[in-house]
């Protein structure tokens, strides 16, 4: 392992839900196309973000104040408002807001240009990114190996500070 | 997602001579582009800013011998 600590990302994933899924896939393929070494570990609700079956990864304003909610369609002076500062939190307690939020949060991220989040992992893989899943955290959960994409590692906390000795990393 | 598009272009066309034209509705691609051609050891130019934003790039040792499109949003 040469390669100077510039040269290399690395980025803890314990968050489980869309907005938190996006920057970590964002920043390990733009840092993947600048030729960085970009290994990815996945623990605790991270786990969500390397399902096959991403209808998990949602987002919600519930607990969540930092995000900004506007409308993606409709008339300007309705898409100019932030539905999480106007209205009461306990509204986002209703049955369907997490719904409401995940399929707005969804097209807005679509209009700015983004792909969805199946798409920009299977880029993340496509340009060389590593991804490891915890495997204390699968068996914790009760996951399968088999309900993850492909191809991931399974290892532990112990194999990747292995892996990424001199490596900047992130935890998200 | 402008510089992992152009990313894809330059590995799709190695040679040496190819000039690739971005087109951006991103604009935070006005400081992303040219970083990140920094970095990579890429010559960039400016061609328009309104109503889109569009750069021209290649490779540093190549002086305009022969031009290709490589497309990015």
């Amino acid at each position: 392992m040469n390669e100077s600590s510039s040269e290399q990302l690395s980025i803890i994933q314990t968050k489980g839900t869309l907005d938190w899924a996006y920057p970590v896939f964002i920043l390990a393929s733009t840092a993947a196309a600048m030729d960085k070494k970009v290994e990815l570990f996945f623990t605790f609700y991270g786990l969500n973000c390397l399902l096959k079956d991403t209808r998990g990864l949602k987002v919600s304003p519930l607990g969540n104040p930092g995000m900004v909610m506007k409308s993606p369609v409709g008339p300007n002076w309705l898409r100019a408002v932030d539905w999480n500062k106007v209205l009461p939190g306990l509204v986002w307690t209703l049955p369907g807001a997490a719904m409401l939020a995940t399929w707005g949060f969804k097209k807005q991220m679509l209009m700015e240009g983004q792909v969805p989040v199946e798409e920009l992992r299977a880029l993340c893989l496509e340009l060389g990114v590593s991804m490891t899943a915890c495997q204390m955290t699968i068996d914790l959960m009760g996951y399968q190996q088999s309900d993850f994409i492909e191809p991931i590692s399974f290892s532990g906390a112990a194999t990747y500070f292995a892996n990424t000795p001199k490596t900047q990393s992130l935890f998200i | 997602m402008p510089v992992i598009k152009l990313k894809k272009a330059l590995t799709q066309y190695p040679d040496e001579s190819c000039v690739f034209l971005l087109s951006l509705t991103d604009t935070g691609g006005m400081k992303d582009v040219p970083a990140f051609c920094r970095q990579q050891q890429l010559e960039w130019v400016l061609q328009q800013e309104q109503p889109f934003i569009e750069f021209k790039v290649w490779r540093k040792h190549n002086v305009f011998s022969g031009e290709r499109g490589g497309g990015s949003k």
